[in-house]
């Protein structure tokens, strides 16, 4: 084939034409800038969240009429609160209510006009008579539900706060005096601290799914993992996987572009003269691929920039004691991260290729997306079976894909990090991946300089087919 | 030592683009492509730039085929301009020029000589988009030529300039024709091509119709021309009355009719005297290129059978 000759250096002087051409884009600089702030913003984000569920904490004091309350009354409130409050919280978050005992009712109450407390709650105990504490009746049928089923002897309460009665607060803090109430009654029924932790003790529940322990063989990484080692490595993989699938979509589309231009300027005739259309390929695949990758060092230093300045912010901004613990993230080593590099670049160019002839096929660059709909569609297929594959890296369905080259660079990569997967298979994948990007480049080039010179029509398979067959 | 292109064979879908054209262009030569559009002009160079495979038949240059004929051997101006919109002028010359094998020194040189020559030696630094059309047409040039190529294939470069600027390409025609290379152009302007070519080949429908030097187009047609002018009778109406004589046209000094071969010129002027005039003008001449072409091929202009692309601005499928 005549066009593999001398590749270079016009290949290279292409690649330097395209790379400069996109990287000097007032919409390059600008994508890239709001890129790199959003990766930034994602790396101080769990500091920035932690600051803004501090500012929102609700502080309460308790005030006591009697002295035989429960001595452990505050770290049972709190308990229940924080219990209550922080599900689905992230570990490490502040509570979202701070208790505090106090004798002085009259500067409680001023306190709580004035803001600096958000909520006053008093406890007391029913007397002999069942009347409610004067103390303690704070509202009228507020309270109502509670005081109805107290009995001689229990604990009552009485909240105030600037909220309505059936908001998120109140209904805490009734869940609250419940497990107050309960636990002072168990305890004047004679049951000690001791024997009411056994009556609260979680059961025993054992969890297993079968089908997942059948598949992982037991082999490799796929063997003894803790719960959170396996959350890591799935997070770890949806990332990985999906930083493949934004390269490929989006700076495949730059190559498009960048092929669609040149046939809407006209100056394509010029280039066919001067160069082969395997130069040309080549070049706007490795000149747009360089292009991409650069933007993408910007965004990875700017993510990495705001991970390291989490420590930082979170000392100036909550104080040395708070801030947060470094997140542990295990399933990223060596052999995946180059793994991850190899199949990036391998999958890029494969579709880059294709994206290129997409582009050769419309006339304006308004065209591309319509054209490179089926690459979008094929790559979409890869991403979504990867994100199934995530549940089950080492189903039959999943290994059966992770070698077919449109989407070996997601799926191999997800069976690299959560699965079993043996050298010779990565091998294997790669290597047909390779074959796959030769045949890819044959076949590009041959639509590419029959649909470079096609102008105006819609452009079919068969008209591409002909034409191909005849091109040089 | 010639370009050769023997029994060319293209079709397009429906279109038969050339139909078995041969042509033969010697070395050193401005070589002038005639046709109505899409006779098939923009086809045959782009058979010969090794853009386009035909369907059969063969170019050789120097006796190799075309195929295997460095790239360098041929700058191309096509018809449809197009430059890199947002690249400054001298760098995207540089380019293409790096394309060709040119190393960047010396295209930076050629770039400046020949912008100072074409008067737009402040536009190095600017961006193409910002030039206008006929100057956005000189950088084109430039960039067909600035590797020095043996031959340079140019479709329709005169068209859309203004008349200083043809005749700034005319003179940079000739520069190169000075320096030994061998020019085709495509064009539609007859007196460009009797001013400037040699030899001509005119095309129709995908065949060449008539090809040779010139002078030998000319005189082939065997019918001559004959001027003529009579004292006190501006309209010679019996002109028309002779047989195979036809008026062509009255102008203010003689009235020029074609003669058929099959008739002598000099009868014309026999009968002229016969009727006793005075004639003050007679003239015996070869039929102009446009007289030759309308012969050949019909009106200029007339049968759009193109295969060019419409402008992008058309297009709306």
């Amino acid at each position: 084939m005549r066009g593999l000759r001398g590749l270079w250096p016009n290949a290279g002087y292409i690649a330097r034409r395209e790379y400069q051409a996109r990287v000097r884009g007032r919409s390059f600089f600008f994508s890239t800038l709001i890129l790199a702030v959003v990766a930034l913003a994602m790396g101080v984000a769990p500091v920035v969240i932690q600051y803004l569920s501090q500012g929102a904490q609700t502080r309460i004091a308790v005030y006591a009429t009697s002295s035989d309350i429960p001595a452990d009354t505050l770290q049972v409130l709190d308990a229940s609160l924080f219990g209550a409050s922080s599900v689905g919280d992230t570990p490490g978050t502040r509570r979202q209510f701070q208790l505090s005992m106090t004798t002085d009712l009259a500067a409680a109450e001023a306190q709580l006009m004035d803001g600096k407390i958000d909520g006053l709650l008093r406890i007391c105990r029913l007397p002999a008579d069942g009347s409610m504490p004067a103390a303690c009746a704070v509202g009228g049928a507020s309270a109502g539900s509670g005081q109805a089923s107290a009995a001689p002897g229990d604990l009552v309460f009485g909240y105030q706060a600037d909220t309505t009665a059936n908001g998120r607060q109140v209904f805490f803090v009734r869940q609250a005096v419940n497990t107050l109430a309960i636990q002072d009654r168990l305890a004047r029924s004679g049951i000690d601290p001791q024997g009411q932790s056994r009556l609260f003790a979680a059961a025993s529940l054992s969890f297993a799914n079968p089908k997942a322990r059948a598949a992982s063989g037991g082999t490799g990484a796929g063997g003894a993992q803790s719960d959170e080692d396996q959350v890591s490595r799935v997070l770890v993989a949806t990332a990985l996987i999906v930083l493949i699938f934004i390269v490929v979509i989006s700076y495949g589309t730059w190559v498009a572009m960048s092929v669609a231009e040149e046939k809407s300027s006209r100056v394509m005739e010029l280039m066919l003269s001067a160069a082969t259309p395997l130069q040309m390929l080549s070049g706007k695949v490795i000149g747009n691929g360089l292009a991409g990758f650069t933007q993408y060092l910007a965004i990875l230093v700017a993510g990495a920039a705001g991970l390291l300045l989490q420590g930082p912010v979170a000392d100036a901004v909550l104080g040395a004691a708070n801030g947060a613990g470094g997140p542990s993230v295990t399933g990223v080593t060596v052999p995946v991260l180059l793994a991850f590099g190899l199949f990036f670049v391998l999958g890029f160019a494969l579709y880059a290729l294709l994206y290129a002839a997409a582009g050769s096929l419309v006339s304006r660059q308004e065209d591309v997306q319509q054209a490179s709909m089926p690459l979008m569609m094929l790559s979409m297929v890869g991403y979504f079976a990867a994100t199934f594959a995530i549940q089950g890296a080492d189903a039959p369905w999943v290994v059966a894909l992770s070698f077919v080259p449109f989407f070996s660079p997601y799926l191999m990569l997800a069976r690299l990090i959560l699965g079993s997967v043996a050298p010779w298979e990565v091998a294997a994948s790669v290597l047909l991946l390779l074959l796959t990007i030769v045949v890819a480049l044959w076949v590009a080039a041959r639509i590419y300089s029959a649909g470079v010179l096609l102008y105006g029509q819609r452009v079919g398979i068969r008209k591409v087919l002909a034409a191909a067959r005849v091109a040089r | 030592m010639t370009l050769v292109i023997d029994a060319i064979s293209k079709r397009f879908g429906d279109i038969q683009a050339l139909d078995g054209i041969s042509l033969q262009v010697e070395p050193g030569q401005v070589f002038g492509l005639l046709g109505a559009n899409g006779a098939g002009k923009t086809t045959a160079m782009r058979i010969v730039l090794d853009i386009l495979r035909p369907d059969s038949g063969r170019v050789t240059w120097q006796g190799r085929p075309n195929t295997q004929v460095s790239r360098r051997t041929w700058g191309y101006l096509p018809e449809e301009r197009g430059l890199y919109a947002r690249m400054r002028v001298e760098e995207q010359l540089v380019f293409f020029a790096a394309l060709q094998g040119v190393p960047p020194r010396i295209a930076r040189r050629e770039v400046g000589e020949w912008l100072e020559r074409f008067r737009i030696p402040e536009y190095a630094g600017r961006k193409a988009e910002e030039l206008s059309k006929g100057n956005q047409q000189k950088i084109q040039f430039i960039a067909a030529i600035l590797h020095d190529p043996d031959v340079l294939l140019m479709d329709e470069p005169f068209s859309g300039l203004d008349p200083v600027n043809v005749a700034l390409l005319k003179e940079a025609f000739l520069e190169i024709q000075r320096r030994g290379k061998t020019l085709i152009f495509s064009t539609h302007q007859m007196e460009t091509v009797e001013e400037l070519c040699e030899s001509i080949a005119i095309l129709d429908h995908g065949r060449v119709v008539v090809g040779g030097p010139v002078r030998e187009v000319r005189a082939a047609s065997g019918r001559r021309m004959v001027r003529l002018a009579v004292e006190g009778d501006p309209e010679l109406d019996w002109l028309d009355t002779l047989e195979g004589v036809r008026v062509i046209r009255h102008g203010q000094d003689y009235t020029e009719a074609q003669v058929g071969r099959e008739r002598d010129p000099e009868s014309v002027l026999r009968a002229a005297l016969s009727r006793g005039a005075r004639v003050t003008h007679f003239e015996i001449a070869d039929p102009s290129l446009e007289q030759v072409f309308i012969e050949h091929v019909g009106a200029i202009d007339t049968s759009e059978r193109t295969l060019a692309a419409p402008r992008a601005a058309e297009v709306t499928a």
